[in-house]
């Protein structure tokens, strides 16, 4: 359970942080996976800062409603962002 | 198809400010009070306390009364060990079985198996495991590996977690549940969640176009 905490937070922060490439104008092969370890180190900081990992997986296993909540509207924007992204080869995050 | 800057900067301002908001205000909470959950006698006189609080480690070890008679204190944390971790202490109330024993912390950073062994002193042994992290077959083994047996099962929510611990005192094998929902003591971090995770879902919303505002307003105007 804490694994998949883990990823869903980790793969939140880095959506967040690829709007950057979005909004980018001069982009490069290696800003990308440059992101995903900011994106990483980010996330591991958010779990010992404020514990978001503990949160989502508290809301994956519905033990307080609002980490439910939490949980499902991470996963909402992350699936969002994710699907626009491949959607649109990259191009775009958010619309 | 052409992407539409107004509800993406929308959303990525949104989606940023968010993640700083519930950072700051979660990081607050973790000063909130702790609270004693359930007190139960069990046999041989002996009690347990069910602490649920969140904060750092330190803070609650100072703050309780501590049993001159010695007592040994298990801090069982709860999925990753910074949120509602859940703190027991076995105080003998008639006879000083954990003289010298002093305070026995058993902390995780993260719910991997096993957790914790700690052997502290005169025998004691405790060992910490998250139930969904182990399978009976791991369980039996352990079981197999202490003679002498205090088990504690311990619910919380949907975690379930065991605490394997041998006093050396204990002849028998002693068994209790206790069933314990932490969500009420977070209230205003689940608040917090709440409202963020309200939040993101209408943005997800927006950015989808499940709620459409412009075309409302068009149709309002149309009226």
């Amino acid at each position: 359970m804490m694994l998949t905490a883990v990823i869903v937070g980790t793969m939140f922060v880095i959506s967040i942080l690829f709007i950057i490439l979005q909004i980018a104008r001069d982009r490069r092969a290696w800003t990308a996976p440059v992101l995903v370890i900011i994106g990483i180190a980010i996330s591991l900081f958010l779990e010992n800062l404020m514990s978001l990992h503990t949160w989502i997986a508290l809301g994956l296993t519905f033990t307080d409603l609002g980490a439910t909540t939490l949980t499902i509207g991470i996963l909402a924007s992350t699936a969002v962002m994710t699907w626009n992204f491949i959607a649109t080869r990259g191009r775009e995050l958010v619309r | 198809m052409k992407p539409e800057r107004s509800k993406g900067a929308g959303l990525s301002i949104l989606a940023i400010l968010m993640t700083i908001g519930f950072t700051a205000a979660i990081s607050m909470v973790d000063s909130a009070p702790k609270e004693i959950t359930e007190l139960r006698e069990l046999p041989d006189g002996l009690f347990a306390y069910a602490i649920v609080h969140h904060g750092p480690h330190i803070s609650v070890i100072s703050d309780f009364p501590v049993d001159s008679a010695g007592v040994l204190i298990v801090d069982l944390s709860h999925i990753s060990g910074t949120i509602s971790q859940v703190l027991f202490m076995l105080a003998p109330s008639d006879r000083p079985l954990f003289a010298g024993a002093s305070t026995v912390m058993i902390s995780t950073p993260f719910n991997t198996f096993p957790t914790y062994v700690a052997t502290p002193n005169d025998g004691i042994h405790a060992v910490m495991i998250h139930a969904d992290m182990v399978t009976w077959d791991t369980m039996e083994f352990r079981i197999s590996q202490i003679d002498q047996l205090l088990l504690l099962n311990l619910d919380i929510g949907e975690e379930f977690l065991i605490l394997f611990c041998n006093p050396f005192a204990f002849g028998d094998v002693l068994e209790i549940s206790m069933t314990i929902y932490d969500s009420t003591s977070y209230p205003i971090g689940s608040v917090i969640a709440f409202i963020v995770g309200s939040v993101l879902i209408i943005s997800a919303a927006l950015a989808t176009d499940l709620i459409d505002i412009d075309r409302r307003r068009k149709r309002r105007r149309s009226l």
